[in-house]
Parts: structure tokens; C-alpha cells; sequence
């Protein structure tokens, strides 16, 4: 309760100095690499994805440098554990910038890209969001964003679309986790729904992190819903999916590309079959797509999952941005990016990349699969 | 005034560290944080010392809860939250405030629902209270999640402006930067000062022992509360600036874990210290800056310096010097004259009727009769004893007249004031004090402050007071020193001021409870048997002190199973058997009373538990 | 009605694991008064040993037979999470109760404890999930409208014959009155020859037993497991401990109950976002009015 003598001052001045004299210090960015900042949460609950994302930017980065790198530069990943904490992430922005990055192919969750973009636009970062889908992203208005993940409503949209008109469903259920990406998807398949003529009989939530969703799984029992929109998180949607066969109920799952996943099927097991996915074209229709497919495969010793393509594209269009205007110049490379049409795009893995204004794809392509003997089976578009 | 002051206290009078005013004493804090930016030009490290800013602000609020009070708080993020989420509500979401005006707001609020919360658990045990703090800040979280039309919902609120602060607005992180740094060297030297007053040493008695502080006159509740409601407050402060430095808030940013790592900050700091909270947050922010290099492993080896500083640094990195306080505020004593009189309890007596009144007092427990229909009277000067044997129910007769035992029935009269509701606190306000069978000091303070204690009830600085060290403030706190010596030199315990009370032999321990007792400047002094365990020339002491106190018009009221000290002592004695009174009278009437010779003697089986 | 009765059924399969961990909070709490914020990473710890015993046996067909290996898959993770609830006490709490540490200080302690765990899983097992060979009959039944499949009956058998043996074995055995002993008053215990220590070291090996198991019994029932699975499971157990009254044995199992049933129809028939506020809110209100928890405390007031 009382204030030291100022000798015993100078001791804990100095533990201070210490301790910030070693954090590392801006380095001067030579002519050397080119770097990248990676922020997505490595730690906690969304590490699985955020790992799988950091598989797709560096098979995408030893691609890159394999072929001379960008402008005869290597490119260099700067990794950052955000936690998916907005706090975390805005620390790690900072040290980007601190750290000489140029651009950032960042974020999985919305929270941390919204802590990070001021910071960013401070900097005057060229910035590519692979996994943060919230439209309030595109709202920030800061013009060197691109998102090469669809964003906002979209999948929402799209998935109401299959399951009313294309399988002609007409009693759905909805569930979100109370994470904003689900809640903008859950709440964009219930408006689409209505309006295309079904009726939405029961929309619930869950909590992420929870391995029990039997509760909810007996609601839409009662509920005589014949189809479940579920956007969660693949291992909440593999359980809800195995805990929904476990009670004998037998709705239609439809899902956004979160079912994608290896890891939805694993964990869902037999009780996947019959799964929709409404998510972006696969190896499948793609050759490009089999390409990462194979070389991920190598790299990593598995399949990839359904975040990893996003990653691997984000980092592909920083480098062909400073390749086609010939300098690491972010003003440019944004004015080259956003100058890119239907015609001119990029050609992504997940498909054509170019840009609205606000940095959204002007229409994700979606493709539908279908789960059957344990894959995911290209049905249509 | 002429008091013998103990020698180490005479040694610390060579210090002139104290004379040095306590805002310039921050200067080199001020500085340092000031340079440090400047000096290393980066943006990074910049915005470190802004986390770290916001964290000792963050750790000072909960220091107040957890070191000062002693409260278990595991859900303390939950204020922060509140009022980073009001911030950006009024400022962003609603747009209908600015800064300088939402910001009281938040603070308020958050103080609000830190006594909303506190009102109704604060009476719980620690760990109950732990587990409540936990499901609050779960709950906080959760409404921050689902009060969509409030909080934005999962995605929480984006574009809060920086903030105006009416004489200036704040446009660059550079200028929040300096706010944050200004924010956390007030709200530390804030907690100081506080820590170091009346406020202070009233929750370090409510944290050291409850009951003891409740019957010395302090308002545990109310202190535990202010505590709550403080630590809120801060946490209102520190949650406010970091909506407007991230310009956006969003659920993911209140988690159990932050009120963990806020935890953790004030007990590897050192619990109760300002210096231990400072290399708490320095530690607890740039420790996992410092790992980021490592990924993966980064918190394996956070959870293992955790282990390592729990075994190896049990008192936490900068722990509290023990007895500084009493120390530095005896000095202060002695430098000047007091000029402040304290209180004294209410009226002076003026009738000559009973002091003391208890009314058909009756007390049970489960199916218990612990005490049927007692009556009993204190006259002014008096010195009154009570006898019975084991489990005859004198102690639960004086915790009903201390108030820290309601009566079942009955009523009881102090001064002419119905007391049988009062709470211990109010009574002891109102001039009963006591002392208890099993000694009840407050054993990791000091005795001079164990003394202090009982002056509690007798002074009045309040938060703002003792913040600004006002004169009135100053005087009284010198006030309270002197005569805590003085009441010292009259046990003879002044040598030993500043040894703590628990390393006290157990004869003085007995003393310097009856010290602590007389300090309130009782009418009615209560002692549950003040001699067991005392040598025989400790009693003959003891009794003398006990003839003293007629002279200064104190009555007293005590158990004694010493039957010599009680008939040698006593006005009168009352006689208590299976919780009834049996006998009263002068020693001569009860040594000679059927009863009483009974109750002692005639059923051998009583005499054995 | 039969919704009903299948949310009744969902709530007991819930409360049975919340039951069995919260046991291992309750009984270590009831004797040193620690919240043992690792006990869930153990839990997790359990979980991730059952499916490597498993995978190692032959995954979903082992070559010994599927009740010999279930039995190799609950017992070894429980002899080696005893083992590392014993080492947690006599490298960690032991100490600290040696040097009279304040108490927040093992509850630091704890929290660094789980971050080990926690990270360590991480490192060996991978950040993904990792999904449990489907070893069990996977037949079901129908009672009263609801579906109750073999999983869940093996998990409720499973954890209703766990208790009932502690609670015989605390009730009936000398170490189970040594443990009641200490956890009345440790003091007392001691003056009456009990060796406290080694009773504290037994509840830890007990309860991280016990919770091992638990965590291998989720793995089978959900199928899958991941290094963060302890987290929100351990503070809901916790809080069952809490709301049947801390050191109390059948009030951990009632409160696990109580907990799982709340959730259940509070998520089924108030709101599922706030379902678990719901239960946060009675235990607070079940505290206040009632502080020493649904079947009262078997802790002794030091006061």
C-alpha cells in the first residue's frame, strides 16, 4: 500500500526498459522479402481453421518463391496468434507495421479484422481477408481491402435458394452459434426463405464450444422441420448432424462450405450422408482447384480443409497485384486491383477474383455438394 | 503532546523520502512512460505501453477488490465490458453523446451494477462469492452477445470516435496514448492514497477479520461495497478508453480469461501492492508479446512461469511491505500537533438509570434454547460479571447485546435506544465494545494499526478526502496515531508498535485487544474472559486496568471463570445455567445463592465438559 | 409429452458427465478449498488417452474384443490421469500448502497448470479435432417416445455405478472416513492420526481419475474430442459442485443433474442463446438464497 523509495523506482524502470528493449524493433525493410502479415487465431478455440489457413498462405508462399518469388523478391509470412481477440489482433496489426510488413492476407474472425483495419489503413496496408465474412468488413469503406472469401448475406442467400426451389423443401429450421458470420447467414436464409415461399418453423441457436446439442436436436424433431440450415462451425455442425441421426430424426442438412471440411465428415460421421454444402467450386470442376488439392496433399500429408483455398488465394492476389504494377506499391497495386473486371479477373482457385468497390466479390460462385459414402459429391451450380 | 516513540520508528524519522509530496513521486513514472515512445519511435511498442496503460488501471480497480478488501472477483471484466459497451452505444452505435458526457456515464454504470451485484452477495463467503463473480461476467458476456439492439450482437460496434474530451479531442492513437498514460498514474496514485487512509485500513480490517472489524464499529457491508463499486468504477475508467483505442467493441473482448489475466496481474504482482500491479501488467502484457515468436509453445511456457512464480514468488513479484503504513502515519503523527478532535459516541450520560438494559432475551438455535428469557442491567461505572458454567450461554448473551447474534425474542435498551436490531457496527458506534474468548485481532497488521482500528468508528475521511489529502484529512489521520500511541502506553504495549499482531505473546494479545476495545471510547466494555490464560501478575495488571476504567466512567460487563478475579472485581454478578439466569446479585448474595452453589457443585456431570 | 421426456433423457446424459467431473472439483475443494481450474484440461487430458489406447488396440474393430478394449480404454487413462492429479499435488499444491501460500496463489497455480495441459495436448495431439473409432454397438431403443441409444446407456450406467462405488467407498471404507474426516476439519483429522497429506494426494488421484474416465465416456458418446473440450465443460462442472453445496459427494451428482436438465430445457423451452445464462442465474440465485448449495456443505466453517 505504500510507494517505494525512488532506488527501488529505478529497479522496476529498468525491468520495464528490459522487458520492451526486447521486443523485437522495426527492422528497415531492404530489398529483401516481401512481407506478408498472417493473423488468424493458432491458439484457442478456432485453432483448427486457423492452422488449415496457415497451410493454404505457405503452400501459396513456397509456390511463389519456388518460382523467383514477386519482383525478383521472396515473400515472407509474419505469423500472428490473434486468438480471435480483438485486442490480440490489433497488437499484432501494430507489429506488423512496426515490422515492415506490406500487406496483410489475414483474419478468421470478424471481431479481430474490424480491430486490425484502422491500424491498417493508418499504415496504408494492402489488406485481403480470406476468412472474416462479416459485412460490417466492407462497411469500414477502407479502399485497399479485398476479400477473396464470399462475405455478409451470401451464402445465406444462395443455400435458401437450393433448398426451396431446388429441392423444393418447404418447412426449414435454422441455427446459428451467436458468432457474427453465422448469425448474418442464419438470418439471410430465413429472410431469402420467406420470400421464395417456405416456412421457417424453428430457428435456434447453440454455443460454440458445446458438444451437447441434443436439446435442440429434440426441438427440430417437434418441430417436423424437413430441412436444418446449419452455418456453424464444422465441429459444431458435425455433431449436431451425428446427435440429429442419433435421435432418429432425418431433416436435409444444409450447409455453407463449413461442411467442406474433412473435418465435418469425420466428425459427423455415417450420419453426414445425405449433407448439402452450398460452398466454392472443388478440385472437381476446377483444375486449378486439383492442383492445390495434390500439392497440399504433399506438403502437408492430408486433404486440405475448407479455409485453406481461401488463404492460399489471398496471398496469390497480393503477389499478382505488385507483380502486374511492377513495385511494391500498395496505392497501385489497389487502383490495379479494383480495376479488374468479369473479363480481366483473376483465376482463383475458388474461382474468378475481382472486386466491387467495397472489396466484396461481386458474386461468389457457389457450387452444391452433396455428402455420399463419406465425400462430398459435386451435385450442381 | 509527549509520547515515547519506539525506536524504529525514531530511525524511519531520518527519511526525508516522506516530506517529498506524493503527486512529484510519480514524476519519474510519468517520465519514463513519456520517453519510452519517443525514445524507440515505434508504433508497436507504442501500443504495448497503451495495453500496458490500460492493465494497471485494470489491476489497481481489482487491487482495491481483491488485495485492499479481499474480495474474490473472477467475473471483474464484466465492468470493463459495461463500459466499453456504453461507450460505443452512446458514441457510435446511437451516436446521441459525446465522449466527455458518455464517459461519466459508463464509470457510473459500471459502479452501479458493481454495487447492483455486490448488494446481495457481499455477505457470502469468499469462494461463493468467487463462483457468483464468475457467472456474472458470463452473463455480462452473454448480453453483450444477444442485446442486439443495444450491443450490436456477435459482431459488437464498430467506428467509435476517438474521444472529446471537451477542452480537447483526441485525433491520433499518439494523443490516446498520453490520455491512457495520464488515466492510469491518477488512478494509481488514486489507489495509493486511498490504500494509505481511513478508507484503506477499514478494508484491510474487513479483510483480516470480519467480525472483529464488524464489532469495533466498522460497517463491513458498506466497506466491502465502496470496494465493489471503486474497483467498477476503475474498471468503468479503463473499459471506456479501450473502446475508444480499438474503436470498436466486440464480445470476444470480455472473456473469463480477461478477468483471469487481471487476476493474475494483482497476485504475481503482489496482492495489495501499487509497485507488485505495475510489474503485474509490464509482466502479463509484454510476457506473451515477448513469446509471440514462439507460437505454439507461447502459452505452454506462460502456464509454466504461472507454476514457477506460484511456487518460487508465493508473495507475488513486488509484494506489500507489512507495516510501511503505520510506520510513515505514526511519524506524521508526531511531526504535527493534532488539530482534529475525533468523535465520541453520542450523548454524555446524563440520568442516573440503567445504562445497560436486556429484556427477556431469548436465543435459539435449531431446537436449541441457548438463552430463555434473560434479564440483565448495566449501571453507568459499573463493573458487572456473568458466571455459569460451560454452555451456560454467557457468550451467546454478549454476542445478543454486541449484535452479532439477533436475540430470538427480547429486546434490548443501550442508552435509551432500542439496540435490538442494530447491527454490531452501529452498536459499537454507539458505545459498546468487546473483545472475544478466542482473541480476534487482526493478525498480518500491526499492533499500532490493530489499535487504530478502534478509532475507525470515531473519525470520518471519506474517498475524496483522503484522495486529495485534504488539512482536515491530514489532522484527523494524525489524530488518529497519537492517541493510538497513547492508548498503547497504557497497556504497555508502545513499544512494539510496529510488530505484528500475530507475533504477539499471548498475555499482550489479550492487552491489545482491551486497547483496540477502549479506542472506540466505549460507556460499556464487554469482555469474554479477559483473564484465561494470563500469568498471575498479568491479572493483577489486568485487574487494575479494569479498576481504572471506573475512573473514566467506562461501565464494563465480563465472563471470567476465574472466580477470585470475579469476586474481587465485580458490583454485582449474574449467574447464567442452561441459558437462564439463575442468580444476580452482589459477589457476598450469589457465593451464598442455593442455585448457584447448585449449578457449580451439586450435579457433578456439569462440571466435566 | 414424448419432447419432453427424449429433453429429460438429454438433460441426464448432459448431467451425468457435468456429475462426475464436478465430482473432482468437489471432493479436492472440500478439503483444501481450491478451485482446481486444471481438473477440466484433465478431463481433456483423459479424453485424448482413451483415443490413442483406442486407435492403438485396432480403432474400431481391436483385436482383443470390443469390451476388453473399451475396459483397457477407461482404465489406463485413468491410472495415468491419477497419476498426473497426483503429481500435480505434490510438485505444486503441496508446496504452497507448506509455505501457507495466500490461497489465490494454487488458483494461480491451477490456471497455469491447465495452460499446460491444455497447450501440451495441443502440441502432441494437433489442433484439429480428433474423432473416436466408432467402437460402440450403435443400436438404440425407444422408451416413452424418447430415442435412447447404446452410447448414451453405456455413459449413464457408466457414471451412475462410478458414484454409487465412491459414494459406498466414502461412506463405508477407513480411507473414506479419513476423507470425510479431513474434509470436516482438516485439523482435527490430523490430531487424530489421519495423514492429511495423503488423503489430499488420494482425492486428487480419485477425482482426476474419475474425470479421465469421463473424458473417455464423451469421446464415445460425441465421437469427438479436441484440446479445448475441458474449458466449458470444467467451469459447468464446477458450477454443479457449487449448486449441490462444494464438498458435498451426492450434492456434485445432484448438481451435475440439476445443471444438465437446466440447460437442456432451458435451451429447449426458454432460448437457446441464453441457455447458459439461465443456469448461472439460478446457481447465483440458489447461492444467495441458499449458501450452502442444494444438499448443504461438508465443510466445516473456519472462521
Amino acid at each position: 500500500m505504500h510507494i517505494p523509495a525512488p532506488a527501488q523506482y529505478a529497479r522496476y524502470f529498468g525491468l520495464a526498459l528490459v522487458a520492451l528493449a526486447l521486443l523485437p524493433a522495426a527492422r528497415p525493410h531492404a530489398a529483401e522479402p516481401i512481407l506478408i502479415g498472417f493473423s488468424a487465431p493458432l491458439t484457442g478455440d478456432a485453432a483448427g481453421s486457423g492452422q488449415e489457413s496457415l497451410n493454404g498462405a505457405k503452400l501459396a508462399v513456397a509456390e511463389l518463391n519456388a518460382r523467383g518469388g514477386v519482383l525478383g523478391r521472396p515473400v515472407q509470412l509474419a505469423e500472428g496468434d490473434d486468438r480471435c481477440d480483438p485486442k490480440d489482433s490489433a497488437i499484432i496489426a501494430q507489429k506488423f507495421v512496426a515490422s515492415g510488413v506490406v500487406a496483410a492476407a489475414s483474419h478468421y474472425c470478424s471481431g479481430a479484422a474490424l480491430a486490425a483495419i484502422p491500424i491498417f489503413r493508418d499504415a496504408g496496408l494492402l489488406y485481403v481477408d480470406w476468412g472474416a465474412v462479416s459485412s460490417k468488413i466492407p462497411g469500414t469503406g477502407y479502399d485497399r481491402l479485398f476479400i477473396t472469401i464470399y462475405n455478409g448475406a451470401q451464402p445465406g442467400i444462395y443455400a435458401a435458394d437450393i433448398a426451396v426451389t431446388k429441392l423444393g423443401l418447404k418447412k426449414l429450421a435454422v441455427v446459428d452459434d451467436r458468432t457474427p458470420a453465422d448469425v448474418e447467414f442464419a438470418n439471410a436464409f430465413q429472410k431469402h426463405a420467406k420470400e421464395l415461399g417456405a416456412e421457417i418453423v424453428l430457428a435456434g441457436h447453440v454455443t460454440q464450444g458445446d458438444k451437447d446439442f441434443n436439446a435442440f436436436v429434440t426441438q427440430v424433431k417437434g418441430s417436423g422441420a424437413q430441412a436444418l440450415f446449419t452455418s456453424n462451425y464444422y465441429a459444431e455442425a458435425g455433431l449436431l448432424n451425428r446427435q440429429l441421426r442419433d435421435q432418429q430424426v432425418t431433416t436435409v442438412t444444409i450447409c455453407p462450405d463449413t461442411c467442406m471440411d474433412p473435418q465435418f465428415l469425420a466428425i459427423a460421421g455415417a450420419a453426414a450422408e445425405g449433407a448439402y454444402s452450398v460452398s466454392q467450386p472443388q478440385a472437381d470442376e476446377l483444375p486449378a482447384a486439383k492442383d492445390f488439392v495434390a500439392a497440399y496433399q504433399k506438403m502437408f500429408g492430408k486433404a486440405p480443409g475448407y479455409i485453406g483455398p481461401y488463404s492460399y488465394d489471398a496471398i496469390n492476389v497480393i503477389a499478382a497485384a505488385y507483380a502486374a504494377v511492377g513495385k511494391v506499391d500498395n496505392e497501385a497495386a489497389a487502383k490495379w486491383l479494383h480495376g479488374l473486371t468479369k473479363d480481366t479477373a483473376l483465376k482463383g482457385i475458388t474461382g474468378p477474383l475481382y472486386w466491387k468497390a467495397d472489396g466484396t466479390l461481386p458474386q461468389f460462385t457457389f457450387s452444391v455438394y452433396q455428402a455420399k459414402g463419406g465425400h462430398m459429391q459435386f451435385v450442381s451450380h | 503532546m509527549e509520547i515515547a516513540l519506539p525506536k524504529q520508528v525514531r530511525v524511519g524519522l531520518t527519511s526525508s523520502w516522506q516530506s517529498v509530496p506524493g503527486i512529484i513521486r510519480y514524476l519519474p513514472l510519468a517520465l519514463a512512460a513519456a520517453a519510452l515512445p519517443e525514445l524507440l519511435h515505434n508504433l508497436y511498442l507504442r501500443d504495448i505501453c497503451t495495453y500496458i496503460g490500460l492493465y494497471i488501471m485494470l489491476g489497481m480497480g481489482m487491487n482495491i477488490v481483491i488485495g485492499y478488501a479481499g474480495l474474490m472477483d473472477l467475473g471483474y471484466i464484466a465492468f470493463y465490458g459495461i463500459a466499453a459497451y456504453t461507450i460505443a452505444a452512446l458514441t457510435a452505435e446511437f451516436d446521441i453523446a459525446p465522449f466527455w458526457a458518455a464517459f461519466p456515464l459508463a464509470v457510473l454504470l459500471a459502479a452501479a451494477f458493481g454495487v447492483v451485484l455486490g448488494a446481495p452477495t457481499l455477505r457470502l463467503r469468499p469462494d461463493y462469492l468467487a463462483m457468483v463473480t464468475i457467472g456474472f461476467g458470463e452473463i455480462a458476456r452473454l448480453a453483450f452477445v444477444n442485446l442486439d439492439a443495444v450491443t450490436g450482437g456477435p459482431p459488437g460496434i464498430t467506428s467509435i470516435p476517438r474521444p472529446d474530451l471537451g477542452i480537447f479531442q483526441v485525433h491520433t492513437a499518439d494523443q490516446l496514448y498520453w490520455v491512457i498514460v495520464a488515466g492510469a498514474i491518477l488512478i494509481t496514485w488514486f489507489t495509493q492514497r486511498l490504500g494509505d487512509s481511513r478508507i484503506g485500513r477499514g478494508w484491510a480490517f474487513t479483510r483480516d477479520d470480519e467480525i472483529a472489524a464488524e464489532a469495533i464499529g466498522i460497517d463491513t457491508v458498506r466497506m466491502k461495497l465502496l470496494a465493489f463499486a471503486l474497483g467498477a468504477a476503475i474498471a468503468g475508467v479503463a473499459g471506456s478508453l479501450f473502446a475508444t483505442k480499438m474503436t470498436m467493441v466486440a464480445p470476444e473482448s470480455f472473456t473469463w480469461w480477461e478477468s483471469l489475466i487481471v487476476l493474475i496481474i494483482v497476485v504475481l504482482g503482489g496482492m495489495g501492492s501499487i509497485p507488485g500491479v505495475i510489474v503485474g501488467a509490464i509482466v502479463m502484457v509484454s510476457l506473451p508479446e515477448l513469446l509471440r515468436d514462439f507460437s505454439d509453445y507461447r502459452m505452454l511456457i506462460l502456464g509454466v512461469s504461472l507454476v514457477l512464480l506460484a511456487l518460487f514468488r508465493p508473495k507475488g513479484l513486488w509484494p506489500a511491505p507489512a507495516n510501511q503504513a503505520a510506520i510513515a502515519a505514526a511519524m506524521g503523527a508526531v511531526r504535527r500537533t493534532p488539530r482534529a478532535a475525533l468523535r465520541t459516541p453520542t450523548s454524555e450520560t446524563t440520568a442516573t438509570g440503567p445504562l445497560l438494559e436486556v429484556f427477556g432475551a431469548s436465543k435459539r438455535f435449531g431446537g436449541v434454547n441457548a438463552l430463555a428469557d434473560v434479564n440483565l442491567q448495566v449501571f453507568p461505572r459499573e463493573i458487572v460479571s456473568l458466571i455459569g458454567p460451560n454452555g451456560a450461554g454467557k457468550t451467546t448473551l454478549l454476542n445478543v447485546i454486541t449484535g452479532l447474534t439477533p436475540p430470538t425474542s427480547g429486546a434490548l435498551r443501550f442508552h435509551d435506544r432500542d439496540i435490538t436490531r442494530s447491527r454490531p457496527h452501529d452498536i459499537a458506534a454507539l458505545g459498546i465494545a468487546r473483545t472475544f474468548q478466542n482473541i480476534r485481532l487482526f493478525g498480518s497488521l500491526t499492533i499500532l494499526e490493530n489499535v487504530a482500528a478502534g478509532l475507525h468508528c470515531r473519525s470520518r475521511a471519506g474517498i475524496l478526502s483522503a484522495a486529495l489529502r485534504l488539512p482536515s484529512q491530514r489532522a484527523e489521520e494524525a489524530a488518529i496515531w497519537s492517541r493510538s500511541l497513547e492508548l498503547l502506553a497504557d497497556v504497555g504495549l508502545q513499544d512494539r508498535a510496529t510488530d505484528l499482531a500475530h507475533n504477539l505473546p499471548y498475555g499482550e494479545q489479550r492487552r491489545l485487544e482491551i486497547a483496540r476495545a477502549l479506542a472506540t471510547s466505549p460507556r460499556l466494555l464487554v469482555l469474554d474472559e479477559p483473564a484465561a490464560g494470563l500469568s498471575g501478575r498479568e491479572r493483577t495488571d489486568l485487574m487494575q486496568l479494569i479498576r481504572r476504567l471506573h475512573a473514566k466512567d467506562i461501565a464494563v460487563l465480563l465472563i471470567e471463570h476465574d472466580m477470585d478475579f470475579v469476586m474481587a472485581i465485580s458490583d454485582r454478578i449474574y449467574v447464567l445455567n442452561y441459558g437462564r439466569r439463575i442468580a444476580a446479585g452482589t459477589p457476598d448474595e450469589v457465593q451464598n445463592d442455593h442455585a448457584v452453589i447448585e449449578a457449580y457443585l451439586g450435579r457433578a456431570d456439569d462440571d466435566e465438559d | 409429452m414424448n419432447l419432453l421426456f427424449q429433453q429429460f433423457v438429454n438433460g441426464l446424459t448432459m448431467g451425468a458427465i457435468y456429475a462426475i467431473v464436478g465430482l473432482g472439483y468437489t471432493m479436492v475443494y472440500g478439503i483444501i478449498r481450491l478451485i482446481n481450474f486444471a481438473h477440466g484440461a484433465v478431463f481433456m487430458v483423459g479424453a485424448y488417452l482413451g483415443l490413442t489406447i483406442l486407435e492403438l488396440l485396432g480403432g474400431a474393430t481391436p483385436a482383443i474384443g470390443i469390451a476388453a478394449s473399451l475396459l483397457i480404454a477407461l482404465v489406463v487413462p485413468a491410472v495415468i490421469c491419477g497419476g498426473i492429479g497426483a503429481a500435480m499435488d505434490t510438485l505444486v499444491y503441496r508446496r504452497l500448502r507448506a509455505m501457507r501460500a495466500h490461497p489465490l496463489i494454487p488458483l494461480i497455480a491451477a490456471l497455469g497448470i491447465s495452460l499446460m495441459l491444455e497447450t501440451g495436448a495441443m502440441l502432441i495431439w494437433g489442433k484439429e479435432f480428433k474423432v473416436y473409432p466408432a467402437i460402440l454397438p450403435t443400436w438404440h431403443f425407444t422408451l416413452a417416445g424418447a430415442v435412447v441409444n447404446s452410447a448414451q446407456l453405456i455413459l449413464l450406467m457408466t457414471c451412475f455405478v462410478m458414484m454409487l462405488s465412491l459414494h459406498l467407498f466414502v461412506q463405508n471404507t477407513r480411507l473414506g472416513r479419513a476423507m470425510r474426516a479431513a474434509s470436516l476439519d482438516p485439523n482435527a483429522a490430523r490430531l487424530v492420526g489421519v495423514n492429511v497429506n495423503s488423503i489430499i494426494l488420494l482425492t486428487f488421484v480419485i477425482g482426476s481419475a474419475l474425470a479421465a474416465v469421463a473424458g473417455v465416456l464423451v469421446g464415445l458418446y460425441y465421437g469427438s474430442v479436441n484440446f479445448r473440450m475441458g474449458y466449458l465443460l470444467g467451469l459447468k462442472a464446477f458450477t454443479a459442485a457449487v449448486l449441490g453445496g462444494v464438498g458435498n459427494i451426492p450434492g456434485a451428482m445432484l448438481g451435475g443433474l440439476v445443471i444438465g436438465l437446466l440447460e437442456t430445457f432451458g435451451a429447449a423451452y426458454i432460448s437457446g442463446e441464453w441457455k447458459d445464462a439461465i443456469a448461472f442465474i439460478i446457481l447465483i440465485t440458489v447461492i444467495v438464497v441458499r449458501p450452502t448449495g442444494l444438499l448443504g456443505e461438508r465443510i466445516a466453517e473456519r472462521a
